[in-house]
């Protein structure tokens, strides 16, 4: 009796020790996270203008713009003060002084910001006499801005054509002018001494 | 920097409870004078993988680091692996959810769905890539995208 007890207890112990803990993979419970990402779009541009030598820019036809509807469109305008014409116009570091049309460069749909760097230079046929006698602006007294927007729709070979084909004509005929003037005057004077001598 | 999911068996503990061993007695009696005792144990599956945190796009970038997917724990059973899939949601603006920015989910080169992972020595880059021309079309305001990483345990699937 003593033996099948100890038998069946041997065997007992033995079956539970073979016995595995299974905890099957599928239990595993999947899970998941989330990760947001978000997104500014600004509805501004800025415009950021750099200008070397005499003269201004106009954006969409007003100075000092610093920043500009997004999507919309910007027509840049350098403004050439008198005496002085554009050298180069670069946008976003491009050159497109051959790009530009009556004096303007138009960027459509503006999506991104605008770095504007103008240069302008001394205007080499340019005179002060010439340009006090031809220029309209200038010549019936109206302001510096007045006169540098009238050049404002002119590239820089434009205006040194418009220089170079009224500014000579025009000073060697008022030169002309004044020495018969003053050639005038002199004769009047002299011949009036004259009088008075042959008088006395 | 990164989130971390955590997967733990609900009998983990169990599972690395080894079994006791009961002596077998054998007496002189015994014949044969030798007995077996067969030992079990389960280590359960557990990982642990951290997933990209959340993100500001800047304006204009084309593409942006979202961080990487990575186990930084593991414990799997042969030809098992963990499963990580990503969902990535609209990129909608928040005043007006008809308008959208068109992102994609990319890892390296190639657009990213789900990765198998098997060690914590392999690390999967997320980015999120968004075209020039999308910026550009893009509607002024603000956005957001939920992007939803789904852990699985699986077969390796060759």
């Amino acid at each position: 009796m003593k033996k099948f007890i100890c038998a069946l207890s041997t065997a007992c112990i033995l079956l539970s020790m073979s016995m595995p803990i299974s905890v099957a993979a599928k239990d595993v419970t999947a899970t998941s996270g989330d990760t947001e990402l978000t997104v500014e779009v600004p509805a501004n541009l800025d415009v950021k203008i750099t200008i070397s030598g005499n003269g201004n820019v106009l954006v969409n036809g007003e100075e000092g713009v610093v920043n500009i509807e997004r999507q919309s469109s910007a027509v840049i305008a350098p403004v050439c003060e008198e005496g002085n014409v554009l050298e180069c116009l670069i946008v976003n570091g491009v050159d497109v002084t051959s790009q530009m049309i009556d004096g303007t460069y138009t960027l459509d749909r503006v999506h991104d910001d605008i770095i504007v760097e103008v240069t302008f230079k001394e205007d080499e046929n340019y005179s002060s006499s010439s340009g006090s006698s031809s220029g309209s602006s200038s010549a019936s007294g109206t302001d510096s801005k007045a006169s540098a927007s009238s050049a404002a729709a002119t590239t820089a070979s434009q205006t040194q054509n418009t220089a170079s084909t009224s500014s000579p004509n025009t000073g060697i005929a008022l030169g002309i002018s004044a020495g018969t003037v003053l050639c005038a005057a002199a004769t009047f004077v002299i011949v009036g001494r004259k009088k008075e001598d042959d008088e006395d | 920097m990164k989130k971390s999911i955590s997967i733990i068996a609900a009998l983990a503990m169990l599972a690395t409870t080894a079994m006791s061993v009961s002596a077998t007695e054998i007496t002189d009696q015994s014949d044969p004078k030798t007995a077996s005792a067969e030992i079990t144990t389960n280590i359960q599956p557990t990982y642990v993988i951290s997933i990209p945190e959340d993100t500001a796009i800047t304006f204009n970038t084309l593409s942006t680091d979202l961080g990487e997917i990575k186990a930084t724990a593991i414990k799997r059973e042969p030809n098992k692996q963990v499963t990580v899939t990503a969902t990535a949601g609209k990129l909608l603006n928040q005043a007006d959810n008809t308008k959208e920015i068109e992102y994609a989910l990319m890892s390296g080169e190639t657009a990213f769905t789900s990765v198998g992972i098997t060690d914590t020595l392999t690390a999967t880059p997320l980015t999120a890539d968004i075209t020039q021309t999308a910026w550009d079309e893009s509607y002024a305001g603000a956005y957001k995208a939920t992007v939803t990483f789904t852990i699985s345990y699986d077969d390796i699937t060759v």
